[in-house]
């Protein structure tokens, strides 16, 4: 019984049957495994791999710069940016927006930098449904390249406060 | 020192019960259903308030009584049932005294201060934080100092719990190794252990922040440390469910593991690799490497699904044995198919089993990898996912093993056995279609700790897919059943442990 | 009582709960938490160029 003290001698080899499923379940926590590190080398959808720490007032700095060199417009009061090609793009989290509103190409390389400068925060890219932490103090840089034209949101799937459910932003690829 | 020492034989299983272990099982119990029905009320309100059509709660009390559900559930309610559960499977299987029963005592009121402040601060709206508590969301000091005090009284019980162990091994109170369920929950202790002293490691300093005696705390290293002891609490939970899934086998059918070294080093691989999946959480985090990500991510090379894989052989298959011998033999499933599904029990096992691997495990396991984390990070499907584990699994699981803990050990008869019978039946279904429900909506981008899923209020207009809304509604009927069920195992253990029938010292009566 | 044989030293290892303790604390606290704690501390800080802001 399982609550009672087994026999003196219990370590005793297994079943055939016992064997054949164990064989097969370590067979594909292998193959899991080295799933991981494959995707990191064809893969194309990966989480940062670039560390960087960034203070919030230093975020801060370098978003306000990064849009009013871009900046294109305005819409109901959030900036409009369009940065060039390739360059580095700062989107910044905080109390209850996503700030700038970024006009895109598709087929262009972006290097992405997301951070906050309050309180954690969650980037959600939809409809694609791809999901980032956001972390004040640190910057998770991602490469992103827009494959697709369209209008794309940003929704907030951290609690960063009484109104995170308001905390929409955009992204327009064309 | 006498009266510590007072015991009877139980009837049923002739392990020796010291009454003060009775004594301190029965609290910790009834204290944890106290506290299954303040999350469960809570479960209902944050259910119907997600559900767009009823949209019940205003935003504060949403995010307030989400908090306050998080809490009650995940910590109270279960901490509460497992230290009942290690003190019973230290002192009683053992048949030992049980160690410094004072001290025990001292442990439960800790927690129980911690628990109640925690709640007094929550309810009151001075720690709208969630159950995650991200620094630099700020909760009034009063709120951190409950949850170190709860920490702290769990990991005193945990101490007793291991100085039992050692009281019966030198009073050699049994021969040879200690019993199956007894290891199964030794895992339990010590991955308890590494989860509470991560919870001290992160909240003293972050008591102490509160009080504005620290003032740089990096938010990174808080989900890296915090997550040591949330998702390793959970660690906590699968281990003590997989030893109650292997003690209702004993219960309900009378199964004895068929390898005894294939269960423990299933165990073993529990205690060595379990809580690197703390990680699952960081996944999609700036800073950490990809190196660090990967090898917890795994639990070093899966060797903790691995574990689970192997329960998942081990204890149907010692089901089948314990029937076949009882001449259940015709044909593939005759096994099954008469097996006491009329006893509450076994479906509670059952269901447990099947809930937790193959809606909760599978789930976990996909989620869990570093590129597909990005689909479903801090989405709605990962509510499913733990709400499979955590309720579908270890919930019902302990559910079950009540109905045996109100005879066997506080000696009285269930009333309503009805109800209990059909009671995991409902709660079952309930979990399965809030899960299933959270994971469509989920997938679909829903993102969870979400007040309005419409966007009404938003200076950007934004809507989801339809479908969305359908799949909330299924976990919203999801959430009734669910209710309607615990409210029934709340109705029958409340009941029946204040006004059962007393059972006489010799009535071998289990249902 | 049959011939006294060699308990199989797996089955040693796990009836001692000490080591098993050990095990259990150590290999989280060294893989998750201390590397972990270590990547965050050496990680990089950004800092902005000298001279005024852009």
């Amino acid at each position: 019984m399982p609550i009672t003290s087994p026999e003196k001698y219990w370590w005793k080899p297994a079943d055939k049957e016992e064997k054949i499923w164990i064989s097969i379940a370590l067979l594909w926590c292998l193959v899991l495994t080295i799933m991981m590190p494959l995707m990191h080398l064809i893969g194309t959808q990966n989480p940062s791999v670039n560390p960087m720490k960034i203070r919030p007032q230093d975020y801060r700095t370098v978003s306000e710069a990064f849009i009013e060199k871009y900046k294109v417009g305005e819409e109901q009061g959030i900036p409009v940016v369009e940065p060039p090609d390739g360059a580095d793009v700062y989107l910044r989290a905080q109390m209850w927006t996503w700030t700038p509103i970024l006009k895109l190409k598709k087929g262009v390389n972006y290097k992405f930098h997301i951070s906050s400068v309050d309180l954690m925060h969650g980037f959600s890219l939809m409809p694609l449904v791809m999901n980032f932490q956001v972390v004040p103090g640190h910057d998770n840089i991602l490469n992103m390249t827009p494959t697709s034209a369209g209008t794309f949101h940003i929704i907030c799937n951290e609690f960063c406060g009484i109104g995170h459910h308001t905390m929409v932003g955009k992204i327009i690829v064309s | 020192m006498a009266s510590e020492l007072v015991f009877r034989t139980c009837p049923i299983t002739g392990k020796k019960v010291y009454a003060v272990t009775q004594n301190l099982i029965w609290i910790n119990a009834v204290t944890a259903v106290v506290f299954i029905l303040v999350g469960g009320i809570m479960a209902f309100l944050v259910g119907m308030t997600r559900w767009p059509a009823v949209h019940l709660l205003p935003a504060d009390l949403f995010y307030r009584f989400l908090t306050a559900h998080g809490l009650n559930m995940l910590i109270f309610w279960i901490i509460f049932f497992e230290i009942a559960g290690l003190y019973f499977g230290s002192s009683v299987l053992l048949n030992s005294r049980l160690a410094a029963p004072k001290v025990a005592w001292l442990a439960y009121i800790l927690m129980l201060v911690g628990a109640v402040l925690v709640d007094i601060m929550v309810f009151t709206g001075k720690a709208d934080v969630m159950f995650s508590s991200y620094v630099p969301l700020q909760a009034d000091p009063k709120y951190y100092l409950g949850i170190i005090l709860f920490a702290v009284g769990a990991l005193i019980g945990c101490g007793i719990f291991f100085g039992t162990l050692a009281i019966a091994k030198a009073e050699k109170t049994y021969e040879g190794s200690v019993p199956l369920v007894t290891f199964g929950l030794a895992a339990a202790a010590i991955i308890a252990v590494f989860t509470l002293a991560c919870g001290a490691i992160i909240y003293i300093p972050t008591f102490l922040w509160s009080l504005g005696l620290i003032t740089n705390l990096d938010p990174g290293v808080y989900r890296l440390i915090f997550w040591g002891m949330g998702h390793s609490s959970q660690q906590i939970n699968v281990t003590a469910m997989v030893s109650i899934w292997y003690l209702l086998g004993a219960l309900t059918v009378g199964a004895k593991p068929v390898n005894e070294k294939i269960c423990r080093s299933a165990f073993f691989l529990y205690i060595l690799f379990i809580n690197l999946a703390s990680e699952h959480h960081l996944l999609t985090d700036p800073t950490l490497s990809p190196y660090h990500k990967m090898v917890n991510t795994s639990y070093f090379m899966y060797l903790a699904v691995l574990a689970s894989m192997i329960h998942a052989l081990a204890i149907p298959m010692m089901v089948e044995v314990a029937q076949r011998k009882k001449g259940f033999t015709k044909g593939l499933f005759e096994w099954l198919t008469k097996a006491p599904w009329g006893e509450p029990g076994f479906p509670a096992m059952i269901f447990s089993l099947f809930i937790f691997g193959f809606i909760g495990g599978i789930t976990g396991v996909v989620y869990g990898t570093e590129q597909l984390s990005i689909k479903s990070h801090n989405t709605w499907a990962m509510t499913g996912h733990f709400h499979a584990t955590v309720v579908g699994g270890t919930t019902l699981a302990f559910m079950g093993l009540t109905y045996y803990v109100i005879p066997l050990i506080f000696r009285r008869e269930l009333i309503g056995k009805k109800l209990a019978v059909v009671q995991p039946y409902i709660f079952g279904i309930g979990i399965i279609l809030i899960a299933l429900g959270m994971g469509g909506a989920g997938t679909l981008g829903s993102p969870r700790r979400h007040w309005d899923i419409t966007f009404a209020q938003s200076v950007i207009p934004f809507s989801f897919d339809p479908a969305v809304i359908f799949f909330t509604t299924i976990a919203a009927i999801g959430v009734l059943t669910a209710v309607t069920g615990g409210a029934m195992y709340v109705g029958v253990s409340v009941l029946s442990v204040f006004f059962g029938r007393k059972m006489a010292a010799n009535e071998a009566k289990l249902l | 009582m049959p011939e006294e044989k060699k308990i199989s030293g797996w089955q040693v290892l796990m009836d001692d709960i000490s080591m098993l303790f050990l095990l259990g604390v150590v290999i989280p606290t060294v893989l998750y938490v201390i590397w972990g704690v270590m990547e965050y501390a050496f990680a990089p800080t950004f800092s902005l160029p000298p001279g005024p802001t852009p």
